[in-house]
């Protein structure tokens, strides 16, 4: 009887110690899933801001990002959905709104870029553009002015030239 | 009557500023007027787009509407992150002097990208539950955010002189910034009373 009490009490202790033990690591494992959560959250979030930052260039240069905003604000919708679930505690879900999120993200950097680029060439086009109708325009305009003085220089002397002292005049009648 | 060279003078006054004019479009290009402030807007309405009826004494169980709406004045496209917060009367709120946010944590957020002089708006739905009074107490154990709940667990006292136990639902607007490369509060905030009440 002795003899079966303490195997009977082995026994308990060792299906305590197993469950301790499963306990303490699904609890290790959940946090460490949070973990991975929180980072990959972070990881979403500073793609975000990145690709903002290289569409916020691309604007800068003069292109239209309208479509890119569009889709910049569909990622943005995902990962606040993303933080709001793992703030809820629904680690899942937030897992899939991330994935989403990046997946989202992808490709906007480099259409950016490309963007950026098209714009700048536009830019610099538009610019040589201005200065040569600048110019063109100046000495035109100039050029008018010039034969317009000169002319009425003429006419003012002509006029001057043909004028009859008043006293003479005066003489005269 | 005026003489030749006065007319001359004239002429290259007139000259001048013909050239001005013409180059008033290229001189654009380099010459930067001020311009006006940047700045953005943030704002709530009521369920009907009015500001008014934002449900001032609310009932556990009860769905609340109103909206929430940002514009961007910062004369470039900018990323905004609202921010939705709940406090009791003696939890901090933002300083706006100082500039910093509240210290509490964020329950749910919004994040928004709009292009200059663009508005955004969103609808903010909220209901509280496991609501118990006591004799000067009320105590809310959830809150719930657009179907999404959160356990606060806050507890606001009888306020004599407004008559009543009131929480603050209140939203914070963060505006990236790309110097920084960081979301920064952008020191503006609205706030809604609420002022829990007994179910008739």
């Amino acid at each position: 009887m002795n003899r079966a009490s303490r195997r009977i009490t082995q026994i308990l202790t060792f299906i305590g110690l197993i469950l301790l033990l499963t306990g303490l690591a699904s609890k290790t494992l959940l946090v460490a899933y949070g973990l991975d959560e929180a980072a990959k959250i972070a990881e979403a979030d500073n793609a975000l801001k990145q690709t903002f930052g290289v569409v916020l260039a691309a604007e800068k240069e003069g292109a239209n990002v309208s479509a890119l905003i569009t889709k910049m604000n569909q990622a943005g919708m995902l990962l606040a959905q993303a933080e709001v679930d793992y703030r809820s505690g629904n680690s899942e879900e937030a897992a899939n709104k991330t994935a989403q999120c990046l997946a989202a993200l992808q490709g906007v950097s480099d259409e950016a870029l490309a963007m950026k680029d098209q714009a700048l060439k536009n830019a610099q086009q538009a610019f040589w553009n201005m200065i040569t109708v600048t110019i063109v325009s100046s000495i035109i305009f100039v050029i008018v002015l010039v034969l317009v003085w000169h002319w009425f220089s003429n006419h003012y002397l002509h006029r001057l030239l043909k004028m009859k002292p008043e006293a003479v005049v005066d003489v005269e009648s | 009557m005026l003489n030749l060279e006065d007319y001359k003078a004239m002429f290259i006054v007139a000259g001048l500023i013909g050239v001005l004019l013409c180059a008033s479009p290229a001189l654009s290009l380099v010459l930067h007027l001020p311009m006006g402030e940047k700045f953005s807007e943030l704002w709530i309405l009521g369920p009907e787009h009015m500001a008014e009826n934002y449900a001032p004494n609310i009932r556990a169980g009860e769905s609340y509407l109103v909206y929430v709406d940002v514009a961007n004045h910062m004369r470039s496209s900018a990323y905004y992150v609202v921010y939705i917060k709940f406090r009791n009367q003696s939890e901090p709120l933002p300083n706006s002097t100082l500039g910093t946010p509240s210290s509490l944590e964020p329950l749910y957020e919004y994040r928004a990208f709009l292009r200059s002089d663009e508005t955004w708006e969103a609808t903010l739905d909220f209901s509280v539950f496991n609501v118990s009074f006591s004799e000067n107490r009320t105590h809310v154990g959830i809150l719930r955010i657009n179907d999404v709940a959160f356990s606060v667990g806050k507890s606001a006292l009888w306020d004599a002189d407004l008559m009543g136990c009131y929480y603050q639902l209140f939203i914070e607007l963060w505006i990236y910034d790309s110097e920084a490369n960081a979301v920064q509060f952008h020191n503006r905030s609205v706030g809604l009373w609420l002022n829990m009440t007994i179910p008739a």
